[in-house]
């Protein structure tokens, strides 16, 4: 049985032979791993990357206080970014399936429409939801377009929720008996449920909501000015704080649905011109991924 | 001459393409395709529909056209030199223009041809030219056939520019036994497919054209044909529905789908604790169908039982293993809104209304709670107008938003309205008042059904006109390709509920009513009560109103004739759908004499619009032609009728008495000088033609509806 640790040391082995670098994850809270500056950022432009890594997420209106066997406000998910997106690309996530011993002739694995949009973060993509029996385990995308602008080379990304496949591979119905080391001495419940409870109840009603407010346009504020400083990478985080309030206000249930609408095209409106800036900055510095990238091949050009 | 015809068979592999767009795609590829060869001379003579097969799987489109050339035929192209009066002097010898023809020809003078025609005679060289070959030809073809796709959203992939449905990977084409060199997609084509993504993952060489499909379900665990593999599986489903006495509910709604997702089909069953059947029917659905693909089986009786079908992609070699986990899936789902209802069903709809205090609705109107405040006072106001039940009417509206706070509608948001009905029924609520919360949403979208009853129709009007009100009280107009609130949905909602179920609605009264009886103005620190008198309200009904374009649209009528019932802004949408209807019936029925009747209304605005001041009304007694006497005469017979007509809504017959004013319109034009030097003369006669705009603008502006100057 592979526990939940060793399914991440695996991903990480098997996108490290990839050629990807396995990158730490964002020290803020995100709901999703597109949100980490290595995905959202890095598919803006022409540079190349090749990166993977954990990306803990917080989804404050998912909370069921530890009861729900199957939903969590907190959970981990497996990031992997290949951009240009590969000519193989599918075939790379199933092989990685296939490491951890999925048998795609006993396992229905299928490739299920699903076209992404993030409105907060003005960016889609397309792509699919990967089904092993029925249960999604990942998600697939090749990004078109992020902060409004054009994905060229386009960016292939993959999100494995690590809990689903977990419950998959070790058969379990609840997550909280997900064994998290290997020996199974320490499970999911142990290291994560008093968090999820605690959590649940600050997400649901002590959040304090004329404060989010406050906060949130706080961090709008900030975004603004420190885009006019030129530095898009701490504007990004104010955008990821300004993401996260409203998911909060979102499950304190303080947004009604045209409300809600309105709140997201303010967080979009930062996104965008996050996007635009970090694009310029990265363009002022010559694309420097761009020309390091380009140097083997012009090697193998001179032989 | 255009060598041997054979099959031609095209194949792109792709990654999965969207199931719900499938089969349209294959078959507008087949039939691009085939079109362009045809305008290319590739089909034969007949010039009948060609006989194509359309293939179609998740992975892959495909065309089987019938009797292709492998070339164009040969053309026949004269190339013209000098008249033959400038090729030979008077001594019948080739002049200097003759020999530099044959020489910038290539060919020597012997070989030129003589050509008479009617303008006259002329050197010509003709040669004989062999057409282009097929893969020629079809690279072209493919190219426009996979412009023209009628595809949703077109994507790149890696650093290339090609845009498709999905990555491609692989193209065949054959002609016959033979390859065909083409490029498409940025890929070469060759004579290779591929089998099953996971049973026969590798490249089948197709050995012929006519061999493809059999191939590729031999060797390949695909079934190439659509209709084919969707028999497939309703074979295995009627299988398994047989073997449980059951039968599969409502499979059309997934069939096409699922035959969309899956290249090897195999049908297997799944069930769960039966204690779930308690939960609504439409969450049942919801989970299985629209989530999970799965389809619900049912007894003879229509009762659903605790049973599904479901579609894999694989003869695994553990059904077993594939059944418990969809199984699995199903339960967790389940077992969520079991959960989420119990504690919905525990809270009446008035306590969970409550809770719409602390949701927003938009930041300068006020929360949820505060809309359906407003809503019901609109709704009582509609119902009473409709001479329904006011009170009823005014419960539902308060009630209806307030399962938005319910946990079922925050986990199925598509259940919205559904739950609400359910609370109000467990909770004593009249089966009207039910009934109006779960159907006030109707119609969501374009070919929705409508809500039935005045009561329901009252709270669907008055949602829909608040948002409508409201938003464009704080200036949320929609603009372009934004329509952040959906108000143009909203909008073209009120005019099908208005106009298809008969209502006797007047939108102008309506927001009136609710500028003036302050319940926008009530919200919380907004005063834009004043804004929405005068000028923003007739943006409002302009707004409204021009939704009616795309709803007449696509029945057929033409946007003249929309536009001239449009000029005349009726604020009652039944009453436009009456003159709308009445105006195309006269069109087609009486065409000569409509349109000559639309010229004459253009011509009438011409020069009313350019007169200036024209008083009202005429003096019969200073009419002096005879044509415009005849016309006065008959202006008053008729002109009164039609205009009982009309306010009884009766355009056909109104309409119908106009027309016999074509005649004596026509002759006054021909004999009389509207504009006659002598101004009162010219006064009076501008006052007898305002008198015919006048009667016909109470119908429509048929001068929208002249005829077509014909296009140069």
């Amino acid at each position: 049985m592979i526990s939940f640790q060793q399914l991440v040391m695996q991903l990480q082995a098997y996108w490290a032979k990839q050629g990807c670098a396995i990158l730490q994850p964002y020290d803020m809270e995100v709901g999703a791993g597109t949100f980490h500056p290595a995905t959202f950022l890095a598919a803006v432009g022409p540079e190349p990357l090749r990166a993977a890594y954990v990306q803990p997420s917080r989804r404050p209106a998912d909370g069921r206080y530890g009861e729900n066997p199957n939903r969590l406000q907190h959970y981990f998910q497996f990031q992997v970014v290949l951009k240009p997106s590969p000519d193989d690309f599918q075939d790379l996530y199933l092989n990685s399936l296939a490491a951890l011993g999925l048998d795609f002739l006993r396992e229905d694995i299928r490739f299920v429409e699903d076209d992404w949009e993030s409105p907060t973060l003005g960016a889609w993509g397309l792509g699919w939801e990967i089904w092993v029996n029925g249960m999604e385990v990942s998600q697939f995308t090749y990004f078109q377009q992020a902060g409004g602008l054009d994905c060229r080379p386009v960016t292939g990304e993959i999100t494995y929720g690590l809990e689903r496949i977990a419950m998959h591979l070790q058969g379990v119905e609840n997550l909280f008996d997900l064994a998290w080391s290997d020996d199974g001495a320490f499970t999911y419940r142990d290291l994560q449920r008093q968090n999820e409870v605690e959590q649940s109840a600050y997400n649901f009603e002590h959040a304090d909501v004329e404060n989010l407010f406050a906060q949130f346009t706080a961090a709008e504020r900030g975004c603004g000015s420190l885009l006019e400083a030129k530095l898009p990478l701490p504007a990004y985080e104010q955008v990821l704080k300004s993401s996260h309030i409203f998911n909060l206000l979102d499950a304190r249930n303080a947004l009604g649905v045209t409300e809600r609408a309105r709140y997201i095209g303010r967080v979009r409106n930062l996104a965008r011109a996050v996007a635009q800036s970090y694009f310029d900055a990265r363009e002022s510095l010559g694309f420097p991924r761009l020309r390091r990238e380009k140097s083997p091949a012009q090697r193998r050009g001179r032989r | 001459m255009s060598g041997a015809r054979a099959n031609l068979l095209v194949e792109i592999g792709t990654e999965e393409l969207p199931p719900r767009a499938l089969q349209s795609l294959a078959r507008a590829f087949a039939d691009e395709l085939a079109r362009a060869l045809a305008e290319e001379g590739m089909l034969g003579e007949s010039g009948e529909a060609a006989a194509l097969t359309w293939f179609a799987t998740p992975r892959r489109l495909a065309v089987r056209i019938k009797d292709v050339a492998a070339a164009q035929p040969r053309r026949v192209i004269d190339r013209r030199g000098p008249s033959l009066r400038a090729a030979y002097d008077a001594a019948g010898k080739p002049t200097r223009a003759a020999l530099g023809f044959a020489k910038s020809c290539g060919v020597p003078m012997a070989k030129l041809q003589r050509v008479e025609t009617e303008k006259g005679a002329w050197l010509v060289c003709r040669e004989s030219r062999a057409g282009k070959k097929l893969a020629e030809v079809l690279s072209d073809c493919l190219a426009q056939a996979l412009r023209r796709l009628p595809t949703p959203k077109r994507m790149r992939w890696g650093g290339g520019e090609v845009e498709f449905v999905r990555p491609a990977h692989w193209l065949l084409a054959l002609h016959g036994a033979r390859a065909v060199k083409v490029e498409a997609l940025g890929l070469r084509a060759g004579r290779h497919t591929r089998g099953h993504r996971f049973h026969a993952d590798r490249k089948l060489a197709v050995p012929n054209a006519d061999a493809y499909e059999k191939l590729l379900e031999k060797k390949g665990m695909v079934i190439a044909d659509f209709a084919r593999r969707r028999a497939k599986i309703q074979t295995q489903l009627a299988a398994i529905a047989r073997k449980r006495r059951a039968r599969v509910a409502d499979e059309d709604a997934l069939l096409d789908l699922v035959t969309g997702m899956v290249e090897w089909p195999q049908t297997l069953a799944g069930e769960f604790d039966k204690r779930y059947l308690k939960l609504p029917p439409e969450a049942l659905a919801s989970v299985m169908r629209d989530h999970q693909k799965y389809f619900p089986l049912a007894a003879a009786n229509g009762k659903l039982l605790p049973a599904f079908a479901f579609v894999a992609n694989i003869k695994s070699k553990s059904p077993k293993l594939v059944r418990q986990g969809n199984e699995r899936v199903l339960r967790a789902r389940l077992a969520d809104a079991e959960f989420f209802l119990e504690k919905d069903l525990k809270i009446p709809l008035e306590k969970r209304r409550e809770e719409l205090k602390g949701i927003l609705f938009h930041q300068k109107l006020g929360t949820v709670y505060e809309k359906s405040e407003r809503i019901a006072s609109l709704a009582g106001h509609i119902a009473e107008e409709l001479g329904a039940d006011a009170d009823c009417a005014k419960r539902a509206a308060e009630l209806c938003k307030a399962d938005l706070a319910s946990e079922m509608v925050g986990e199925f948001p598509e259940l919205q309205g559904v739950i609400g009905r359910y609370c109000a029924q467990k909770h004593g609520e009249t089966k009207v008042v039910a009934d109006a919360i779960e159907q006030h949403y109707l119609p969501r979208h374009a070919g929705d059904k409508l809500p039935r009853g005045e009561v329901v129709q009252s709270v669907a009007l008055a949602d829909r006109l608040d948002s409508l009100v409201t938003l464009f009280a704080v200036g949320e107009i929609p603009s372009g390709d934004k329509d952040p609130f959906a108000l143009r949905r909203a909008a073209l909602g009120v005019l099908r509920i208005i106009i298809e179920m008969q209502l006797d609605v007047d939108i102008e009264e309506l927001l009136q009513f609710y500028s003036t009886k302050g319940m926008v103005g009530a919200v919380t620190g907004w005063s834009h009560e004043t804004d929405l008198v005068g000028k923003g309200r007739d943006q409002l009904l302009d707004f409204i109103l021009d939704r009616l374009n795309a709803y007449y649209r696509p029945m057929g009528y033409r946007p003249e004739e929309i536009a001239a019932v449009r000029a005349c802004r009726p604020h009652k949408p039944l009453d436009f759908d009456r003159r709308l209807k009445a105006l195309s019936r006269f069109f087609k029925k009486q065409r000569a004499a409509a349109e000559s009747l639309a010229a004459a209304n253009k011509r009438i605005a011409n020069i009313l619009g350019k007169a200036g001041e024209t008083p009202e009304n005429y003096d019969r007694e200073k009419l002096i032609e005879k044509a415009e006497i005849h016309l006065a005469d008959n202006l008053e017979q008729t002109g009164a009728h039609a205009e009982r007509c009309f306010a009884a809504g009766n355009y056909d017959d109104g309409l119908a008495a106009l027309s016999k004013l074509r005649q004596p319109v026509d002759a006054f034009f021909d004999e009389v000088l509207v504009m006659a030097p002598d101004e009162n003369l010219r006064k009076n006669r501008l006052a007898l033609l305002r008198r015919i705009r006048n009667l016909f603008l109470a119908a429509a502006d048929i001068s929208h509806l002249r005829p077509e100057q014909k296009a140069k």
